[in-house]
């Protein structure tokens, strides 16, 4: 029924993780070879867009990949609910409007930069965290957040949200409809040594956070009651994880756009191989989630070079098929 | 060791609860029975923490539960729920072994008490079987098992046990196997409330039965003196009648049907 430990998928994916960079990180419009780099030539070009280009590249899709993957494990034994995913409660669709408004607004003033990030990466964080503020004021009330409130109040932020984006889309002429659309695809194309840094930063502060939080999922698993039967103090940890899931997908989609599917599927296929475990699972969903997303951003980069397909799109084709054959597998079994 | 003392429950202006005193000893077993929406799980989940009271006091070992740390808590007092509803697919021995995160007993012991509990009830066999292929019979007893387990050593002070109807999907095996696990415990000092539809159970298992109605407590005491014809039609509203056993002097109910007799 299982097809391998926990224990074992970690370490499986440990040891993947590294080579599956690598190759990324040498293929590409312009193959780079091992042994020229070896070489030592510090002033070849290779090497500059080595370490200019294909380093800073991977190492964000690496860690937005992880930290998506293992957000959409935390929300969906949040919310007791295998199908879960980050944009259930309106991060996405709150920084779709950020981003749209701020192309909009900005529009004369592309090159307008903050701390070395575009107003459009500011502006989409500032929306997913307004967006995620409003949806979680929204479904908490005396007695607690009730995440099945949550989960609705989500679906409506993120419809109303949509709206928004429909009519600056509708406002806006063509050369800021073009980059409004192509925000939403997601795009990692904007790699930078900068954004690296902000996403490590990032992964850093989440994985402290979320050390001891996973025999507190696993006891949610049964229920929030059966939880607080076993000494789990509910608010705070609903409150802790809400806030965690929060910031990281935001800050997350504020660097790539949005990049749909990667929290949906990764924590169902870990569940599949290995089991619900969250002592495992948050951990291997980070690693598996980064090596899709290196994989689908180097087919992304390759398959139409030297010109780039936005990785979002490469997520969602890969990604719908494997989600619906797994669905389709998983009900043969139960049945 | 738990007293509760003018416990009042309103809900949008129903009393679900309605001054009710209620005090169980160390190593006492105490069934609660009443009609549906009498109020007994609403009692049950107040004393589990999951229903804030709006009066009253529910006290655990002299100490407001409120007071108690969560965890130390968790390690006295275990609480089994009517329903669960469980959509992972974890096994059993995982289900069963959440119930150790309240205790810092380390991984050897927990495996071993995971196999005590699940043989103690019968259900060795699913061990690594998925929860979520399980029968509800089965389920219900690896539920049981699991809250068991929370308190399957003795702790600090003397440990409770709530069970709210725990043997709703039981065949006759395994709700004699509930009945004979209700006095193991009791005879390790564990005191126990449990909700019970079963009379011929409650009369069975129980030294004191509370009879619940309509949020308020209408007799408390031992299964002889609490369990009448007059009280049980009062309050159940049905046509029941007594027996005793001529060799084993224990005593049962039944239902009667008039129009049936009358064929």
């Amino acid at each position: 029924m299982r097809l391998i430990s926990g224990q074992h998928l970690v370490f499986a994916l440990t040891i993947c993780l590294p080579f599956v960079a690598l190759l990324c990180a040498l293929i590409g419009s312009t193959p780079l070879s091992i042994n020229t780099l070896l070489a030592g030539e510090t002033d070849s070009v290779d090497l500059l867009i080595l370490t200019e280009i294909r380093l800073p590249r991977v190492l964000l899709t690496l860690i937005i990949g992880g930290v998506l993957a293992a957000s959409g494990a935390v929300l969906q034994g949040l919310f007791r609910n295998p199908l879960a995913d980050p944009s259930l409660i309106g991060v996405s669709a709150g920084a779709s409007v950020g981003a749209s408004l701020s192309i909009f607004v900005g529009g004369s003033t592309i090159s307008a930069s903050f701390a070395g990030l575009s107003l459009v990466t500011l502006g989409a964080f500032i929306g997913s965290i307004i967006a995620v503020w409003v949806v979680y004021r929204l479904s908490t009330g005396p007695r607690g957040t009730s995440v099945s409130t949550m989960l609705l109040v989500g679906i409506a932020i993120s419809a109303l949200a949509g709206a928004m984006s429909n009519l600056l889309s509708f406002l806006a002429d063509n050369e800021m409809l073009r980059r409004m659309s192509l925000w939403q695809m997601g795009n990692l194309d904007l790699a930078s040594w900068n954004r690296v840094l902000i996403s490590a930063a990032m992964l850093l502060v989440f994985t402290l956070l979320l050390r001891r939080q996973s025999t507190r999922l696993n006891a949610l698993l049964l229920g929030e009651s059966e939880a607080r039967h076993l000494g789990v103090d509910i608010s705070a940890t609903k409150k802790r994880l809400i806030l965690l899931a929060a910031l990281a997908v935001g800050i997350s989609t504020a660097l790539a756009g949005i990049i749909a599917f990667v929290g949906l599927i990764v924590p169902h296929l870990v569940r599949q191989l290995a089991g619900p475990d969250h002592r495992h699972l948050l951990i291997a969903s980070g690693l598996m989630g980064a090596i899709l997303l290196l994989l689908a951003d180097l087919i992304a980069r390759t398959i139409l070079a030297p010109s780039e397909l936005p990785v979002g799109i490469v997520t969602a084709f890969l990604g719908v098929p494997f989600f619906i054959y797994l669905l389709v597998h998983q009900r043969r079994v139960d049945a | 060791m738990l007293k509760v003392s003018e416990l009042s429950v309103t809900f949008e202006d129903a009393k679900l609860i309605d001054g009710v005193d209620l005090d169980i000893a160390a190593g006492e077993v105490v069934a609660l029975i009443g009609p549906n929406g009498a109020g007994k799980s609403t009692l049950i989940r107040s004393i589990a923490g999951d229903i804030e009271p709006t009066a009253g006091k529910i006290e655990f070992h002299k100490r407001p539960r409120e007071n108690w740390n969560k965890t130390q808590l968790a390690q006295h007092l275990a609480v089994l729920p009517q329903r669960s509803n469980l959509n992972f697919p974890f096994t059993v021995r995982e289900v069963v072994g959440l119930s150790r995160i309240p205790h810092d007993s380390g991984a050897k012991v927990d495996q071993e008490i995971i196999d005590q509990v699940l043989s103690y009830l019968d259900a060795h066999y699913l061990a690594d079987r998925l929860y979520t292929q399980l029968s509800g019979g089965e389920q219900q007893r690896v539920q049981l098992a699991r809250v068991l387990a929370q308190i399957w050593q003795p702790a600090e002070k003397s440990r409770l046990l709530l069970l709210d109807e725990p043997s709703s999907s039981f065949d006759l095996t395994h709700q004699q196997m509930l009945i004979s696990t209700i006095s193991d415990f009791a005879s390790q000092n564990v005191g126990i409330l449990v909700v019970l539809h079963d009379l011929n159970m409650a009369m069975q298992c129980a030294d004191n039965v509370g009879v619940l109605c309509c949020g308020k407590l209408e007799g408390f005491g031992s299964p002889s003196t609490v369990l009448t014809e007059s009280l049980v039609r009062k309050v159940f509203n049905a046509d029941v009648s007594f027996y005793t056993d001529p060799t084993t002097k224990q005593r049962f109910i039944g239902l009667v049907d008039h129009k049936r007799q009358q064929k």
